[in-house]
């Protein structure tokens, strides 16, 4: 293992050079594995491939993220991202507004939601078993509303522009839709490094009580992540159904158990207090790999789902064994002082 | 600088609304009770009365299957956990079970939306139904040694094992069919007492369910477990504060995996339930129990932070929420209005529940306050 | 005439039935170093509450600049001019300092930006003030705890405060610490922001002081000062209250040894711990806050894990993995801190007391109930002890009370050895007294008992032993001929 004696003058608490070093490495090895069995893995087709898959995945992490930052969760995210992508479709098709209104007013309608999610749990206590509680309610209350503007069929013929965003690749092999999840993830980036907002919200996180006595409003942060991963979830929602052409209601459907994947593999902690962008990102293009693999060598395609869940458990289990040595080694040199 | 000046106490419109409130969640039982009874009211009163028996057979017999659902995550609520897999070890055992009484069939395959199965091993039903709950008191043991063991935030945990087990239920049985069940088993769902009729064109008669009457018995029993052993205390105890429990000599780690093992059984007999239901044991069985297994015991009064059970509440609470998916399907609302609403109730449901906690843990909480600002933190001295 | 700043005036507060403030007044003064000196009790840490928000008094008002005030969260006292530091650690750990010094502070961010050069620059200059040699970007979970008070000082210095409060009731520091301190005192006195000092020890701050308080039972018995401070007579006045009686057993060396540990090691806390405990015999372990003294009952007992030494019960040698075997082998622990008293706040007082008993209660897993009441009558005689209301849960009683109910819990199990952390913390004097007299039975009945606790006064009356922890290991023993109440002072500041 290697030796993470830094100075502390260097150490930042957002970045843990290990979890994103790892993951990088454990793509790479993969990616090598993978090809030597089925040469098409490495390919531009399948690298555009993975990289719209992932883009969906990712940002539905970052979503998560945010919220688990502060030290909640957002089980609802699958279900935001669904009416999301839905309403778009019913104001396209029912409506007939432009397509770009329909983006703008399905991310505004996200963000309500997200605030009905942060307003519910800041009035009953702010803890992450009421925020668990709320957004799993939420998410019935959310995927309900969704089947009943779809009736369960689902919304056709979308226009060109819209599906031009999930189609395009730049230069011919960047897909246009990892763009979108590369700009949420600088601005995420740079929120939670330059900002208060983000510096605060990783307090809440960290020590909810300390950072309630330094002044700042928790109540008010928290409603706001929530209405930030709520706008990011309808974005992944309605970026989802750019890819597909149609829009129906079970976009979202799926998305909770991958939504912790993600931001847990990269090394963002549950309890909040520390979050790895860079982590996330990779996380989700594992997964994503991963799910691209299965295809590739032609096995069980069921056995993605056992190991994402087997991918977590190593992950995490990982990260705490790496958070007991630290806590161990500071406990030692405070006691010798 | 500002001033802050004191605020004279008491607005009188708060205070006797906030009486009204904390009344009614006083009588938890007696609340949800009454409900219930409004709704099965209202249930009869629009129901076609030669169908009525029919419906009221039926309907006890989801309440049933929601009922051991709702105990089976009460049984680590009451530790102060979550059994987020519910759905996912109920899907397990019932396959488990479903392939070990199966009587394989050569020949014809319905071409439809699942493959149905040729394979079984046409064992006895008793046997499926053991190793079915085998399979769950296992995944249960399994889910609540990974907790204590590893230390690892029990809901990473959880979830994962969602993932895990599903996943392995998938993978292995390929999403396949367990059609071809024998009599005995799905008798479970079939039998009542007295015997319901349900002729058509004859007035329908209503008979007690034998998997309701069983579950009568599994209540009776959990009831036991928590209020008369040691071990249901113990349980209740780690709920509480594990760290108190700890100090107490109470050896806390045993009895969250036994709370984990007890919801595990639970599931995988709810899955069986289902499965002699449906007449066919599917993957599909538990992916929707999540919100309906919190439900139930929320309703009930279970406090979401451990420690206190409310199996006669959860009951209860299973068959308000069934009661209430049935009438909104007779009042014929759309089927998707049906999750809006479920949501609603679990949020309702959570609030009153909120309100009950803080009024018990009012002066609880004003103590330990005192107290740590007494005191300090442990870890420093 | 000195302008005054802050006024307490009749204040009183009533916890549970605890009367832990009585018509208290207090004057603070523009640039005054004002001492509160107190030996424990929840009096200290009330008028600290008060003024952080945290309660309202019952009676009584509150003067800030001479204006009456009412402080109902932690912000009004800031706003009012009040800055608090806490005794516990404010600073989220994993922000380094600056950022811990500029949390939540709109006027520091450019609209929602950090502005960093600034801050970078106001963190190096309070950093000097405080005398501090540390980089702005450590990280908070580095900080030692005398540092972390002094970076909240740092935080209520950016308040810019009319009186700073100084929780100081959980450190013992040594010469050097004390003189950083001093030093922003004095500078914080010459800016005419009023000091007030909650302190546990004496001496600290006192050649620095302008005045000093005293307050014991929740009442203000003395206001000294500068020119009156004596302080052997402040802690005569302390400690003058009912004794117990000494415990009878004088013992001698044929006593029987029923525990010794050789070579304690944890982890964390404890480096090389050794000693024994005679038949009967009450030893008392005493050592300043931050030291951990706590770890030695909680190793013994099985909480913390040992990663080095032994246990020998009686002779032989035993091992403990947690608590459960600890009780096994007739070790019983009761710590008076939240949560660590054991008691089940979902449980009544009869289940709470049987607990540890339930197995002998049972008949083929079922608790039978007339057993259960047969052993509630038995303890209760035993102690002498009477609730008013056996099946009362034990969430609604006084903190006496539900001492009582953790003692009988583990005396059910009939421990050969008794460890107490902080037993009489928080009490009143009547419920201290009955505590420190039920320890003087056991002790006479046999029962061998381990006192770990920052009282000296509560020591210093049933200790046939007391044992002075500091370094992770035992430094100091001070035996039954040596002890007189004058060695509250020296204990703590000879022995570190």
């Amino acid at each position: 293992m290697k030796n993470t004696q830094k100075p502390a003058a260097v150490e930042k608490k957002k970045f843990t050079f290990n979890n994103t070093m790892g993951i990088l490495l454990v793509i790479i090895v993969f990616s090598l594995l993978i090809w030597t069995r089925s040469k098409e893995f490495i390919s531009v087709d399948n690298f555009i491939t993975v990289m719209r898959n992932c883009s969906v995945t990712i940002l539905v992490g970052f979503g998560q993220m945010g919220v688990m930052a502060g030290g909640g969760l957002n089980v609802s995210i699958g279900s935001i991202g669904g009416l999301a992508a839905v309403i778009v479709g019913a104001i396209i098709q029912r409506v007939g507004l432009p397509w770009e209104l329909a983006i703008v007013i399905a991310l505004l309608i996200g963000a309500c939601c997200g605030a009905f999610n942060g307003i519910l749990i800041t009035s009953l206590g702010s803890t992450s078993e009421i925020s668990w509680l709320v957004t799993l309610a939420s998410m019935s209350i959310f995927a309900g509303i969704t089947l009943t503007i779809t009736k369960a069929n689902p919304f056709y013929n979308l226009p060109k522009g819209y599906t031009w965003i999930g189609t395009y690749n730049i230069f011919g092999f960047l897909p246009f839709m990892i763009i979108v999840t590369l700009v949420v993830a600088v601005l995420l980036w740079y929120m939670f490094k330059y900002m208060s907002l983000g510096q605060q919200i990783l307090a809440i996180g960290a020590n909810q009580r300390a950072a309630a006595l330094s002044g700042i409003n928790v109540q008010r942060v928290i409603i706001i992540k929530h209405i930030l991963s709520a706008v990011i979830a309808a974005c992944a929602g309605i970026l989802f159904s750019t890819r597909l052409g149609s829009i129906h209601s079970d976009i979202g459907g799926d998305w909770m158990l991958f939504s912790f994947a993600a931001p847990l593999i990269g090394g963002s902690r549950m309890e909040g207090g520390r979050v790895n962008i860079v982590g996330a990102f990779l996380g989700g293009l594992l997964l994503a790999m991963v799910s691209n693999a299965v295809v590739h060598l032609k096995v069980n395609v069921y056995i993605v789902e056992f190991l994402e869940g087997v991918i977590i458990l190593l992950a995490v289990g990982l990260d705490r064994i790496r958070g007991l040595r630290e806590e161990h080694r500071e406990r030692m040199e405070r006691a010798r002082i | 600088m500002k001033k802050a000046l004191s605020k004279p106490s008491g607005n009188n419109a708060l205070s006797v609304l906030r009486k009204g409130v904390s009344m009614l969640i006083k009588y938890d039982i007696a609340t949800i009770s009454i409900i219930f009874a409004i709704l099965l009211a209202i249930f009869i009163a629009t129901s076609n009365p030669m169908r009525l028996g029919f419906s009221l057979t039926s309907v006890s017999k989801d309440v049933a299957i929601f009922a051991i659902v709702g105990m089976a995550q009460m049984a680590t609520l009451a530790v102060g956990q979550f059994n987020l897999a519910v759905g996912a070890i109920g899907g397990a055992s019932a396959m488990v079970c479903g392939y070990l009484i199966n009587l394989p069939t050569a020949g014809n395959m319905d071409v439809e939306k699942y493959v149905q199965a040729e394979i079984g091993l046409a064992l006895p039903w008793v046997v499926g139904l053991l190793a079915g709950l085998a399979v769950g008191l296992l995944l249960g043991v399994l889910q609540g040694w990974l907790i204590t063991k590893t230390k690892i935030n029990p809901f990473i945990i959880s979830l994962a094992l969602i993932s895990v087990i599903h996943g392995l239920n998938m993978g292995i049985t390929q999403n396949i069919y367990f059609r071809k069940l024998p009599k005995g088993f799905t008798d479970i769902n079939n039998i009542t007492i007295p015997k319901a009729t349900a002729d058509v064109g004859q007035k329908t008669t209503f008979g007690f369910p034998l998997v309701f009457l069983i579950t009568i018995v599994i209540m009776l029993v959990v009831w036991l477990i928590y209020n008369r052993t040691a071990l249901g205390r113990k349980m209740l105890a780690t709920g509480v504060s594990k760290r108190a429990a700890d100090f107490a000599g109470i050896d806390s780690n045993k009895y969250i995996i036994c709370a984990h093992a007890l919801s595990g059984l639970l599931c995988a007999l709810g899955g069986m339930f289902t499965a002699s239901k449906l007449s066919a044991a599917q993957t599909s069985t538990g992916d929707n129990w999540l919100l309906y297994s919190f439900a139930a015991p929320i309703l009930g009064g279970t406090l979401l932070n451990g420690g206190k059970v409310a199996i006669i509440g959860t009951m209860i609470g299973a068959g308000i929420m069934t009661i209430i998916t049935t009438v909104l399907a007779v009042l014929k609302l759309d089927a998707f209005t049906h999750q809006i609403f479920i949501g609603g109730i679990l949020l309702l449901a959570f609030i009153l529940n909120r309100g009950r906690e803080s009024l018990s843990k009012q002066q609880d909480r004003a103590l330990l306050e005192a107290q740590e600002s007494a005191d300090g933190v442990h870890v420093e001295g | 005439m000195q302008k005054e700043v802050l006024r307490l005036e009749s204040v009183s507060k009533k916890i549970n039935d605890v009367k832990v403030l009585k018509n208290v007044s207090m004057t603070v003064n523009e640039g005054e170093i004002v001492n509160l000196y107190g030996d424990e009790g929840q009096s200290k840490a009330m008028i600290v509450d008060l003024l952080g928000g945290v309660f309202q008094p019952d009676f009584g008002k509150i003067y800030v600049d001479g204006k009456e005030v009412g402080i109902t969260c932690p912000r009004d006292g800031k706003e009012l001019g009040i800055s608090i530091i806490h005794k516990r650690s404010d600073l989220i750990p994993n922000l380094t300092v600056m950022e811990n010094l500029f949390l939540g502070r709109k006027d520091w961010d450019n609209r929602h930006f950090i502005k960093e050069k600034q801050q970078l620059a106001r963190t190096k200059e309070l950093l000097k003030i405080l005398g501090l040699d540390i980089s702005p970007q450590t990280m908070a979970s580095k900080l030692t705890v005398e540092q972390v008070q002094l970076v909240q000082l740092g935080k209520a210095l950016l308040d810019d405060p009319k009186v700073v409060v100084m929780d100081h009731t959980n450190i013992l520091l040594d010469k050097n610490q004390i003189k950083l301190f001093k030093g922003v005192f004095k500078e914080l006195s010459r800016r005419k922001v009023g000091i007030l000092i909650v302190a546990q020890n004496l001496q600290d701050f006192y050649d620095i002081s302008d005045r000093m308080y005293v307050i014991k039972d929740g009442s203000i018995i003395g206001n000294f000062d500068a020119s009156e401070f004596d302080s052997e007579k402040i802690v005569k006045i302390i400690m003058e209250s009912s004794f117990v009686k000494r415990p009878e057993i004088s013992l001698n060396d044929i006593s029987k040894e029923v525990l010794r540990v050789e070579n304690l090691r944890t982890r964390h806390a404890l480096r090389d711990v050794s000693f024994s405990v005679k038949k009967g015999e009450i030893v008392s372990i005493t050592g300043s806050y931050g030291s951990r003294k706590c770890d030695i009952g909680y190793a013994i007992y099985g909480i913390e894990k040992l990663t080095g030494g032994r246990i020998y019960l009686e002779g032989k040698r035993i091992k403990i993995k947690n608590p459960a075997d600890a009780i096994k082998n007739k070790i019983g622990l009761i710590s008076f801190e939240n949560e660590e008293n054991g008691l089940l706040n979902n449980l009544n007082i009869k289940e709470n007391i049987s607990m540890l008993r339930l197995k002998n209660l049972s008949h083929l897993g079922i608790i039978k109930r007339e057993l259960e009441e047969w052993l509630l009558k038995s303890v209760k005689a035993d102690m002498q002890f009477d609730f008013t209301d056996d099946l009362a849960s034990v969430e609604g009683l006084s903190t006496a009370d539900q001492r009582k109910v953790s003692i009988a819990r583990v005396m059910c199990s009939f421990p050969k050895v008794l460890i107490l952390i902080d037993p009489t913390k928080g009490l009143d004097n009547e419920s201290r007294k009955q505590i420190l007299e039920l320890l003087v039975s056991f002790s006479n009945r046999g029962v061998s008992i381990i006192l770990i606790s920052s009282n000296i006064h509560e020591m210093l009356q049933v200790s046939h032993r007391i044992l002075v922890f500091s370094n992770n290991t035992i430094t100091g023993e001070i035996n039954e001929n040596e002890l007189v109440f004058k060695d509250h002072l020296n204990i703590q500041h000879n022995f570190i």
